[in-house]
């Protein structure tokens, strides 16, 4: 039992949370809507995604972000990578619920289970709002809403660790 | 009539108290040395914030330094002499306005025709990517087919958003309201720099202006320590020699009165009269208590005669030198010229007329023994000293770089290096004028076009002519069609409808040129400065040579400008002092006649002993060059007296003594940590020793 325990004790703190995710993408361009899915990890200082049946992992550690393919890293044109790491930033403070360094860039609006992010800097240009339904505030969903009419939705599944 | 030295001093101070508002002394080092020219260009780019700047870098790029980089930032907020804080590449609110309107403009635009096979690649990719694509990638419903782009213009390294220096870490910039000559303003501000910085562990801070508090504080004990040796030696050689008290009293008040007297003089009548030519002048009257020690030791107070001939040739020749140097076109030079003519004059007037009122004791002559030294001739000094003049002359080095004459903060220079690496590119400042904000932007160009990387407004703005042809450029363009042509194949393709309405809008309305405001380029370090319709900013470029033959740019580099000062220093230096010799020369004919060769040695020898020894040892700068105008002055009256003396032993002791009081006065420097004045301090030294030794064994 010991054992067990202690086990149970070293994977918690060993291997980062982990869930499944569902990332509907839609493209008001196509007008049509796609579905992705894969595994979300929330590191001690970062998040890490990967889709399923792919090889490509997209990293953000440290306020830097790596795009992975087959492990190795690939590089970024400077707009996408400074979008993307932006983007996982968001996700990894909506996550460890910092809404004080949240609201360095956006204006917070908090609702019933329901908090709404405006942007306040440089991406107000291209992002209209960033919605998170919460529940015990464990995020079940993030919604980002792009001035383009776009919008990608990142539904949290179970938890697999 | 006895206490005549007491009412001249006291009339002295009265005409002190009288014109205290009319004392002006200035305290601006740079116009001493510098052309009005360099001193204006360096006044543009104080005005321009040049100098003004404030660095701080914390050292590694995890998320403890991005925490220390923004509560630093938190707590430069709240100091109010910082402006402008920057510590990420993103463009200010108005920049990105400024470019969304003139992004046609500005932007570099593909003019080829687009075939009907191009534009469905195109767009089909597009399609591709939203479908298929991982990554999400927004589409450009303006510039679908990618026709314009806009190239990177900033020149500072950055990491993500963040600002930094090369592997180093994050760097904060700003622009402080403190400028490195504002000693007061800018102890202040130092301290609360350093006070928020030593919070923060491996963060370093730098400013121009940390060179003034630091180096200051340095000068400061090391002058405070100079002048108290110097006060305590002159103060022993006087107690020792002049064992009457009266006289001693008398001479002291003589030499203040005269200094006072000068001084007055000087910071009334001469605009801009410097601290540092006040300093040395004063260091320069103590020279003058040779005339006292010759009458002194020759009894000259207790004979009935009023005039001794060696001490007024001695003084004549003297201030026909000082009056010769007061016409040189280096400020520093010409200000203690004139300063040493009047307070020689003074004490001349004093030492020889007014000490005869005095009732000062006679001196008792003592025997006084001497060692009998081998002599030299004359000649042989001469050919000796022309030997060694010619040898430096040709092995000297001479360093035109001003800086290392100040106290070398190595520290700091090592933090300032570690800043300067955050231009990668290596690019110097210029300044550049013009009288229209269009003309500036047009001068700009030339620069950017001449030189094969800079940095200026030119960057991000377009000048009238490139404006209004960029213009017709777009204007010719069908983009009406080409709107059609997207609307249509993206139809075909499967795109909602209308998605592409706008599609190419923005370059059919394109804005006014000439209508910027210049000013919001400010974050980039880009200033526009307006003087008596003058315009001024400053343009960073690789090679400086490219665009110094341009009329309206200016060179910022205080290397450069001393360089080009330093070089014509020397050459004002050796054009004056030939022309002082050559009178010193008339005058020695007269006074000395015969015995001209062993007179002139008193001049040639220290000189080139002294120049000899610094070839040998260091690099020859403007101080020492200054210390050889000094040698000269003070070594013709040794020359004079030696030549013409009927009582060697009282002569040899008169200026045994005077050499003394020369080395109290400039020899001491050479304890000094400060190079300029170690550099004076070791020539006078050298200089006074030579003398010593001539006195000894030529003959």
């Amino acid at each position: 039992m010991k054992i067990i325990l202690f086990v149970l004790l070293l994977t918690s703190i060993v291997f980062p949370k982990t869930y499944e995710f569902t990332e509907t993408r839609y493209s008001n361009a196509l007008d049509k809507e796609r579905k992705l899915y894969g595994v979300i990890y929330f590191l001690d200082k970062g998040v890490r995604i990967k889709y399923n049946d792919t090889d490509i992992e997209l990293l953000y550690k440290d306020g830097d972000f790596e795009y992975l393919k087959g492990g190795e890293k690939l590089t970024l044109q400077e707009g996408q990578k400074s979008y993307l790491t932006n983007f996982f930033k968001t996700i990894y403070l909506i996550h460890k619920n910092n809404f004080q360094k949240l609201s360095n860039n956006f204006s917070v609006v908090r609702k019933e289970h329901m908090i709404i992010l405006y942007p306040t800097d440089v991406s107000k240009d291209y992002v209209e709002k960033l919605k998170i339904a919460q529940t015990n505030k464990q995020v079940d969903k993030i919604t980002l809403y792009l001035m383009n009419g776009d919008y990608i939705d990142i539904g949290i599944g179970n938890e697999i660790y | 009539m006895k206490y005549i030295n007491f009412g001249v001093f006291a009339l002295l101070i009265f005409v002190a108290f009288i014109l205290k508002d009319s004392i002006t002394i200035s305290t601006n080092l740079l116009s001493l040395f510098a052309p009005k020219e360099s001193v204006n260009t360096l006044y543009i780019a104080n005005q321009l914030g040049y100098s003004k700047e404030l660095f701080i870098a914390i050292k590694g790029f995890d998320s403890n330094a991005k925490k220390k980089l923004e509560n630093i930032v938190k707590e430069l907020n709240t100091v109010k002499e910082v402006k402008n804080i920057t510590y990420t590449s993103l463009p200010s609110q108005s920049i990105r306005e400024y470019y969304k309107k003139y992004y046609p403009l500005l932007a570099t635009f593909d003019d080829r025709n687009i075939s009907q096979s191009i534009l469905h690649k195109k767009l089909e990719k597009i399609y591709s990517q939203q479908s298929y694509s991982f990554f999400y990638q927004p589409v450009n419903t303006n510039d679908p087919l990618g026709l314009f782009h806009m190239q990177q213009q900033l020149n500072i390294a950055h990491k993500g958003k963040y600002l930094v220096i090369n592997n180093y870490g994050y760097l904060i910039k700003a622009t402080t309201t403190v400028s490195p000559s504002q000693v007061k303003k800018a102890e202040k501000l130092y301290e609360k720099i350093q006070n928020i910085i030593k919070k923060y562990p491996q963060s370093i801070a730098f400013s121009g202006f940390f060179y003034t508090v630091e180096n200051s504080a340095k000068i400061k004990t090391d002058v405070k320590y100079i002048a108290t040796l110097s006060i305590i030696v002159l103060l022993l050689i006087y107690l020792l020699m002049l064992k009457d008290k009266k006289l001693l009293v008398n001479t002291i008040l003589a030499q203040v009165s005269s200094m006072l007297f000068a001084t007055l003089i000087c910071t009334t009548t001469i605009e801009n009269f410097g601290a540092l030519s006040l300093a040395f002048g004063v260091s320069l009257s103590a020279v003058s208590i040779d005339y006292l020690f010759h009458y002194y030791f020759h009894n000259f107070y207790h004979q009935k005669k009023f005039f001794d001939k060696n001490v007024f040739f001695g003084f004549v020749t003297t201030m026909s030198a000082f009056f010769i140097f007061s016409f040189i076109p280096i400020p520093l030079i010409a200000q203690i010229s004139i300063f040493a003519v009047y307070s020689l004059s003074f004490a001349y007037i004093m030492f020889t007329f007014a000490f005869k009122f005095i009732g000062i004791k006679q001196f008792k002559h003592v025997q006084i023994k001497y060692q009998d030294y081998p002599k030299v001739p004359a000649i042989v000094i001469t050919v000796v000293s022309i030997m060694l003049l010619i040898y430096a002359s040709m092995h000297m080095k001479y360093n035109e770089n001003i800086k290392t004459l100040d106290y070398q903060n190595i520290k700091l220079q090592k933090i300032q290096h570690l800043f300067e690496s955050v231009n990668t590119t290596k690019l110097s400042p210029v300044i550049v004028e013009a009288s229209s904000k269009d003309e500036l932007l047009a001068d700009l160009h030339k620069i950017k076009n001449a030189t094969k990387k800079s940095f200026s407004l030119a960057n991000f703005v377009l000048d009238q002519q490139s404006c209004q042809q960029k213009k017709q450029h777009l204007k010719a363009y069908d983009f009406k069609r080409l709107n059609e042509a997207v609307n249509k194949e993206a139809d075909r393709i499967g795109f909602r409808d209308a998605y592409f309405k706008n599609s190419y809008k923005f370059a059919q309305k394109l804005p006014s040129c000439g209508d910027v405001n210049l000013n919001i380029f400010q974050k980039y370090n880009l200033p526009i400065y307006k003087e008596k319709s003058k315009y001024y900013t400053i343009a960073l470029v690789d090679d400086v040579n490219k665009v110094q033959a341009y009329a309206f740019v200016r060179i910022l580099s205080v290397k450069t400008m001393f360089a080009k000062v330093a070089d014509a220093m020397l050459h004002d230096i050796i054009k004056y002092s030939s022309l002082v010799l050559f009178v010193i020369f008339l005058f020695l004919l007269i006074s000395v006649q015969r015995k001209i060769l062993y007179a002139l040695n008193y001049i040639l020898f220290p000189v080139a002993l002294s120049f000899y020894v610094i070839t040998l040892l260091y690099e020859v700068n403007i101080m020492h060059l200054f210390s050889f105008v000094i040698l000269i002055a003070i070594g013709i009256d040794y020359g004079i007296y030696m030549s013409n003396t009927k009582k060697l032993a009282n002569t040899m002791l008169a200026i045994k003594y005077s050499l003394l009081s020369t080395f109290a006065a400039f020899g001491v420097l050479i304890f000094s940590d400060i190079s300029a004045l170690y550099s004076i301090g070791i020539v006078i030294s050298i200089g006074v020793g030579a003398i010593y030794l001539l006195t000894k064994v030529m003959r």
